[in-house]
């Protein structure tokens, strides 16, 4: 069987990405403190196990696209390896795409999925009966590792040297995450702009509020819902755009 | 470099599952799982005095028992929302005041609970069910099962508090919580699950191995 150039070429990179040892290692060790939490306190919902769980998770989720997928990505230009995948003859968004989901979806849903399917398991019974909220649960923090790895390897283009681009990209991850507290402690009221924009930027916090209620401002609308998904977006197009563009390893 | 194929990727998941399951399960039976929280003692009151019971769910719903012995009243005040400390702050303004607080928070199972000496003049205390216009919660008085034993049985969603208060000197109190369902396997099947997924893992590996050694041997080209 013949398989498409794309395909071959996202199997080439997997072998960079997910290469065995530190990946295998770190999915253990998530899916343990998945089941560790899941027995250390009680759920009585789906989304509220999810968001446990998953917290620590999207740290080191987050960790692992900054230190392996993004700096490889720069690691990759500097080594002139990325000029072998420009050799192939695929067009250039086309090798962009499949870096993307090679560097930064597959990693980042497989290393989210495992503890989350780690925990489903013990929890059975509970996520069983609320099987859609614990799905749309492990979907957002998906999305928002996604988005923290489109971020890390459009840093990762310009950045060009490994140890740059793993520097630069865990700056991003702090300031933007400090960002959110900054803004939540500066606005006024829980119905201010800047609380509402402190937690848009957080997508798995909108989705949880908008399945379970609890918040203590109004529940999230869709514009707070959009706002992660459509940066995301822009980083992508963003990143295919200058790789197809401008780009010169 | 050698290339990954999905069916490596499938048994190396499978794997780092079954390890996690397998090694989270002899924590979890080293841990124990806890489903239920008792409290109980006694407690000698200034005259006028009463003992407050509250509980306060955070993550779990579940069902209370309170039971008081030498109580000469039992009042409750259940469906309230939220911390139920900030309520007793509340009475402050009819002269109802909290000491000696023993709040305990168990993050294990999801609540929080404790008991208070309640000071007020024996008065206000007797006409606390006449508060329940003012505060907007029913404040319920409950009947004796015999004579200075008051029992208690409720039911709590997740995020509901319930306050009871038992009017006496020399209050005997026993508290427990256990929640509605519960909602995760036992340890012990946790494990054994671990082990199978883990040689499921294996087996899957050893057959990326294999469908390799075999498309190669065949000169097969692509992943």
């Amino acid at each position: 069987m013949k398989w498409p150039r794309w395909v071959v070429l996202a199997y080439l990179d997997f072998s960079d990405t997910l290469r065995p040892g530190i990946f295998d290692a770190l999915v253990v060790t998530m899916s343990l403190v998945g089941v560790v939490l899941s027995y250390l306190e009680y759920f009585g919902s789906s989304p509220a196990l999810a968001m446990s769980i998953l917290s620590p998770t999207l740290l080191a989720t987050a960790l692992y696209l900054a230190l392996r997928s993004s700096a490889g990505l720069a690691h990759m230009a500097e080594d002139r390896v990325i000029d072998v995948y420009l050799s192939y003859p695929l067009g250039r968004s086309i090798v962009a795409g499949v870096l993307l989901v090679s560097r930064v979806l597959v990693p980042a849903s497989l290393i989210i999925l495992l503890p989350a399917l780690a925990a489903g398991v013990v929890y059975s019974p509970l996520v069983g009966s609320e099987a859609l909220h614990y799905l749309e649960m492990i979907g957002a923090f998906i999305v928002q590792a996604v988005f923290y790895g489109l971020m890390f390897s459009v840093i990762a283009l310009f950045a060009r040297r490994g140890s740059a681009a793993s520097i630069i990209s865990l700056l991003t991850y702090f300031v933007y995450n400090i960002l959110g507290v900054i803004l939540s402690n500066l606005a006024e009221s829980p119905e201010s702009l800047m609380y509402k924009l402190s937690r848009s930027m957080s997508f798995y916090l909108v989705v949880y509020q908008r399945l379970t209620g609890v918040s203590i401002a109004s529940p999230p609308g869709t514009l707070e819902l959009c706002f992660v998904p459509c940066l995301s977006l822009a980083l992508a197009a963003g990143f295919i755009a200058y790789f197809r563009g401008w780009y010169e390893p | 470099m050698s290339m990954i194929s999905p069916v490596s990727v499938a048994g190396r998941a499978l794997l780092a599952l079954g390890i996690a399951l397998f090694l989270g399960g002899l924590v979890g039976s080293l841990i124990g799982v806890r489903y239920s929280v008792t409290l109980s003692g006694s407690e000698t009151l200034p005259e006028g005095g009463a003992l407050s019971i509250s509980v306060y769910t955070l993550t779990s719903s579940g069902r209370v028992r309170v039971e008081v012995w030498n109580a000469t009243t039992a009042y409750y005040i259940a469906g309230i929302r939220g911390d139920p400390r900030s309520l007793m702050k509340g009475l402050e303004a009819f002269n109802i005041s909290t000491g000696n607080e023993d709040f305990r928070t168990d993050f294990r199972l999801g609540v929080v609970y404790g008991v208070a000496e309640v000071r007020a003049s024996r008065g206000i205390l007797a006409a606390l069910p006449g508060l329940s216009r003012v505060l907007r919660f029913n404040i319920h008085q409950l009947e004796p099962v015999e004579p200075g034993h008051y029992v208690l049985e409720k039911k709590l969603g997740v995020n509901e508090a319930l306050i009871f208060f038992a009017v006496g000197r020399n209050v005997t109190y026993s508290f427990s919580y256990s929640v509605a369902e519960k909602n995760a396997l036992a340890p012990d099947t946790i494990s054994l699950a671990g082990a199978l997924t883990s040689l499921a893992g294996l087996a899957v590996l050893r057959l990326g191995v294999r469908s390799g050694s075999s498309s190669r041997r065949r000169g097969g080209s692509g992943p």
